[in-house]
């Protein structure tokens, strides 16, 4: 009983649902984005501490033109979830419009997106709300062949970095350096330069961090960024202020296909990064097993793998999807099966694993720790005091018992 | 027999059963409800005079009852009335005012319910400030309101939106008129009950995740926690969910006063 310290919320791919404890699953809620009855994929971000139910997630529709993928931002209310901004990237679509449903507030406030759309030459957009969601606007747009900001941006103190692939060349500067590239940009979104391109990391080329790609930051180490390539073998360390030259390059075995990291602060033992990868038997697509693998900021191999067994999916893509760290117990670790309903669950940075199986979710696609949070779904608890001058307006809620 | 003493809490819930709590949630004794062929029946709504007299809803549990008492009000008019919202089986809703004796006053027909209302789905009621307006739910998205000495359906005081996960379910009024409503549709949180205190209110708790349920006692400032008492509302520790609660009113000199329990069936 009693207010819950920790609501761990999670996205597939048309819901939002919460867990208040081990094995407690009190049900999932439509997205109000999902409007379309078409599956998405939802992406979500806690916000800072000081506005801890400001929820951003995006949606992308899959095979039904026109395109309706979107990126929301919404409030958790005492009545329901409020989304307070529309699509940002409609567009009509041959059936093959992505979007990568993914955001992320800067140290600025601001908050950060990107997407993408095939729709003849592919566009690639960076985009940035200045009022927490009500609005976004495009602060970087890449035309290209393929794609074009299709990663995850990370927002630095002063650049803004992304991973773009292009496969095909385009005319002209800034364009004319094809294949895949690191870039970055000021907050302002001038000044869009290559950091590095395959040509700098030789091989395994830089190709490997492709559409998924990402890249983190570590708050242990300021200036040290992360990227890495769901679905590929290796991640790249560097420094901000000088990312040309690499910390380190971890490339793995090509059995091995690298899902997902988190940079990890734990308590003892200083800054660590920690893998997701699995075994896909030779590089085929079956998925045998999974692995963890914590390294420390140099790249070592720390211990690991403690997560084995077959996960269930025989397709590529299936198996482990995200890492994350909640930010509120640097040792309480999630991860999860992207195409089952089971998370994995550390309390103890990465050693020891549990497993747990989510009935009512399906395929999970990212999830944040968030504390105090009122989530509201259709399992909300409540107990409201109505005014009689506003009995509309709630003036004193509890909707966590 | 009750010895009532003020702010003492009356909990009803178990089949045949209600609690009778101290305000410190400390378990004083258990009542027996049945009717007057000895079969058990639930406790749906409770109302205390300030004269200490308890005033039971005390449904059918099988529900195959035309008429199934969903609560029940204390109307201080003069002379005192109760006033009863009852479910019909045909999933209608009514309102009967009853004399304190139990006799019945007057039917009103074709209250005001929620799209697709069912009578499994309980409604609460409370009289307003005024000793006029009724307020009930009906476990849906409106507070509804009922004049009682015009008997005419008044405008609903508020409703939720057509999408909200919450309904309205069992609340309480203050004397400012607030209220303090419990909204939860499932999950664990209050439901059936809430019964003011002054500053504290009490409530009830539906899917505890322990699987025990809880009376609640909370803050009325701020909702927090001031005590938990778990309950078994029958004297072989039938574990039920409370569906309705009142507190002892304190009125002139009444301390500790015997009463009998009455019921409506």
């Amino acid at each position: 009983m009693g207010a819950t310290p920790l609501l761990e919320i999670g996205g597939d791919h048309s819901r939002i649902f919460k867990r208040r404890g081990p094995g407690d699953w009190p049900g999932v809620f439509i997205a109000p984005s999902h409007y379309t009855g078409v599956e998405g994929d939802i992406g979500l971000l806690a916000s800072d501490p000081d506005n801890p139910s400001f929820v951003v997630w995006g949606t992308q529709q899959l095979n039904a033109p026109p395109a309706t993928d979107s990126i929301h931002a919404g409030w958790y209310s005492p009545n329901r979830m409020e989304s307070i901004t529309g699509p940002i990237n409609a567009g009509s679509s041959d059936g093959t419009s992505q979007l990568n449903p993914r955001s992320r507030r800067g140290p600025d406030g601001r908050l950060y997106a990107t997407g993408r759309l095939f729709t003849g030459a592919t566009t690639g957009r960076l985009f940035v709300s200045e009022d927490t969601g009500a609005s976004w606007s495009v602060l970087v747009e890449r035309v290209g062949t393929n794609s074009g900001v299709p990663s995850l941006p990370y927002v630095g103190a002063d650049h803004i970095w992304w991973m773009e692939r292009r496969i095909e060349a385009s005319p002209g500067p800034p364009f004319d350096d094809s294949t895949h590239c690191f870039r970055r940009c000021s907050l302002d979104g001038s000044g869009i330069s290559n950091t590095f391109s395959d040509a700098v990391l030789g091989s395994p080329p830089l190709q490997a961090l492709e559409a998924a790609a990402s890249i983190n930051g570590s708050r242990h180490a300021p200036n040290l960024i992360v990227i890495w390539g769901a679905g590929n073998y290796y991640h790249i360390v560097c420094d901000q202020t000088n990312p040309a030259a690499l910390v380190f390059q971890s490339v793995l075995n090509a059995r091995f296909n690298f899902i997902d990291l988190c940079t990890s602060e734990m308590p003892i033992a200083g800054d660590r990064i920690i893998q997701v990868w699995i075994n896909r038997a030779g590089g085929g697509p079956d998925v045998q097993a999974t692995y963890i693998n914590i390294l420390d900021q140099n790249g070592e191999f720390v211990g690991g793998p403690v997560i084995d067994g077959i996960i269930e999916s025989t397709s590529i893509g299936a198996g482990v999807d995200r890492i994350a760290q909640s930010p509120y117990d640097p040792n309480h670790l999630w991860t999860c099966a992207q195409s089952g309903t089971k998370v994995f669950e550390s309390t103890d940075g990465g050693w020891n694993w549990r497993t747990e199986i989510v009935n009512q979710v399906g395929e999970l696609s990212g999830f944040h720790f968030l504390r105090g949070l009122t989530m509201v779904d259709k399992n909300a608890p409540g107990l409201w005091k109505l005014p009689a001058a506003d009995p509309g307006t709630p003036s004193v809620t509890r909707t966590v018992f | 027999m009750v010895d009532l003493s003020p702010h003492d809490v009356l909990a009803g819930g178990a089949l045949g059963y209600m609690d009778h709590l101290s305000t410190l949630g400390v378990h004083l004794q258990h009542i027996e409800v049945f009717d007057d062929d000895a079969h058990p029946l639930r406790v749906n709504g409770i109302a205390v005079s300030p004269a200490g007299e308890i005033f039971l809803a005390a449904g059918d549990p099988e529900g195959t009852r035309d008429n199934d008492p969903h609560d029940v009000a204390y109307v201080a008019t003069v002379p005192p009335k109760l006033a009863t919202l009852v479910a019909r089986s045909d999933n209608t809703m009514e309102l009967w005012t009853l004399a304190l004796d139990l006799t019945l006053i007057e039917k009103f027909t074709g209250l005001a319910t929620d799209s697709g209302w069912t009578r499994d789905r309980y409604g609460k009621l409370r009289v307003g400030t005024d000793h006029d307006t009724l307020y009930y739910t009906d476990r849906g998205r409106t507070i509804f309101r009922w004049s009682l000495e015009d008997g005419v359906q008044l405008p609903h005081h508020v409703q939720l939106p057509l999408d909200s996960p919450y309904v309205y379910a069992g609340f309480d009024l203050d004397d400012a008129g607030d209220i303090v409503i419990a909204v939860t549709e499932d999950g664990n949180g209050p439901r059936n009950a809430v019964a003011l205190d002054g500053l504290a209110v009490w409530t009830d708790e539906v899917e505890p995740d322990d699987a025990i349920y809880h009376v609640l006692k909370l803050s009325a400032l701020d909702f927090s926690d001031i005590l938990t008492y778990p309950v078994s509302l029958s004297p072989a520790g039938a574990n039920a969910e409370i569906t309705a609660l009142a507190v002892s009113v304190v009125s002139g000199v009444v301390a500790r006063r015997r009463v009998q329990s009455a019921l409506i069936a």
